[in-house]
């Protein structure tokens, strides 16, 4: 088992190691484009660690800014600590360069040939789809076609959200 | 847009309905029906692109949380979410916490085919989804260039190819992989897609 599932996957592992790390109280987008998060989950995780007393958080020029507090905050740190065992890049410049930027909205809205674009090498696909367990993708998207179902029924060519 | 249309939205019935809706996937797809309704009464169209989009497709179970609406105006958007009490987090991101819903808005020419665009209906609200070729397309293009998702990348075209095997238009599918140069990341996905 990975370490981040003991606090709940790798979204809260991480979001509170850059807590741990930061020497000023940052935004939550900051704190995503940092560490390479998805903005929204990020978000959520912020509003748990403030729910639960981890994270303090104060309201400067219409921005929310979140830093450790000092005793569930220091406590988590620590057992984060005591499970970590790779350094981390704490570049915030380099997320927030143009390049990472372009990569950002490309999963967005298809980009323009960019001149940041990637050499296109073909990666091993295999091992890529070989990191989950066998048969955990196909149960996955099984649960997908079935949940959608479950929630819209298609009624001329328009998908219905059922009550 | 009239400057008091939508002051009372906290005391609105719809804003009572989407509160008390607990799953937080019914929720966001409420209110992105909500909202691209009150934008299109505004003259202005919007698509759900993105994670959320195959978040929709997949019914949550590959969720990324992060809800990318692509705009034609973003100043009318932006007016009617600060309306709809979302507080400004970052450059295009807007968050109201107390739905615990998060925006992309982002205000650049939607690149997808707008005549494949599927259509949601929630409630009495229509929601406009980029297709599913489209977000295949974009996500081998992240797999097979930014490569810094792959594994979510592939997953994510593998499962939209399975679940949309039977309406799938694969010619168009194709001509998008030959234009994008990711003829074989396409190869690749639906190898997995078969077997998956």
């Amino acid at each position: 088992m990975k370490a981040e599932m003991l606090l709940g996957g790798k979204t809260r592992f991480t979001v509170l190691g850059a807590l741990a790390d930061a020497k000023a109280p940052l935004t939550a987008y900051q704190i995503a484009i940092a560490r390479g998060l998805d903005p929204a989950a990020t978000y959520r995780t912020l509003a748990e660690f403030s729910e639960f007393g981890i994270a303090r958080s104060q309201v400067k020029r219409n921005q929310r800014y979140y830093s450790l507090s000092g005793g569930p905050g220091r406590a988590a740190v620590n057992f984060l600590r005591s499970l970590e065992t790779k350094p981390r890049s704490d570049d915030i410049e380099e997320w927030l360069s143009p390049k990472m930027r372009s990569e950002r909205l490309s999963k967005i809205v298809r980009l323009e040939r960019s001149r940041f674009r990637g050499d296109g090498k073909m990666q091993d696909i295999g091992k890529i789809m070989s990191r989950r367990v066998r048969g955990e993708l196909s149960a996955l998207i099984m649960s997908s076609k079935i949940a959608f179902d479950e929630l819209f029924e298609e009624k001329n060519g328009v998908f219905v959200l059922k009550e | 847009m009239k400057p008091d249309k939508y002051s009372k939205f906290r005391t609105s019935p719809e804003y009572r309905e989407m509160k008390q809706e607990g799953d937080l996937f019914r929720r966001r797809i409420f209110f992105l029906g909500f909202l691209s309704s009150k934008l299109k009464e505004e003259g202005v169209d919007a698509i759900l692109v993105g994670g959320e989009a195959i978040d929709l497709y997949t019914a949550g179970t590959f969720a990324t949380s992060d809800i990318d609406l692509v705009v034609n105006n973003k100043g009318i958007t932006e007016k009617l979410l600060n309306k709809f009490e979302f507080a400004r987090q970052g450059n295009e991101i807007w968050f109201n916490s107390d739905l615990n819903v998060i925006l992309q808005v982002i205000d650049k020419d939607y690149s997808g085919d707008l005549k494949r665009l599927k259509k949601f209906r929630v409630k009495e609200y229509e929601l406009r989804v980029a297709a599913p070729e489209d977000l295949i397309q974009n996500r081998l293009y992240s797999a097979k260039f930014w490569k810094s998702s792959a594994q979510r990348d592939m997953e994510e075209s593998v499962a939209l190819l399975r679940i949309f095997e039977g309406t799938i238009d694969n010619s168009y599918l194709d001509i998008l992989a030959k234009e994008n140069d990711i003829e074989d990341y396409l190869a690749e996905a639906r190898k997995y897609a078969s077997k998956a």
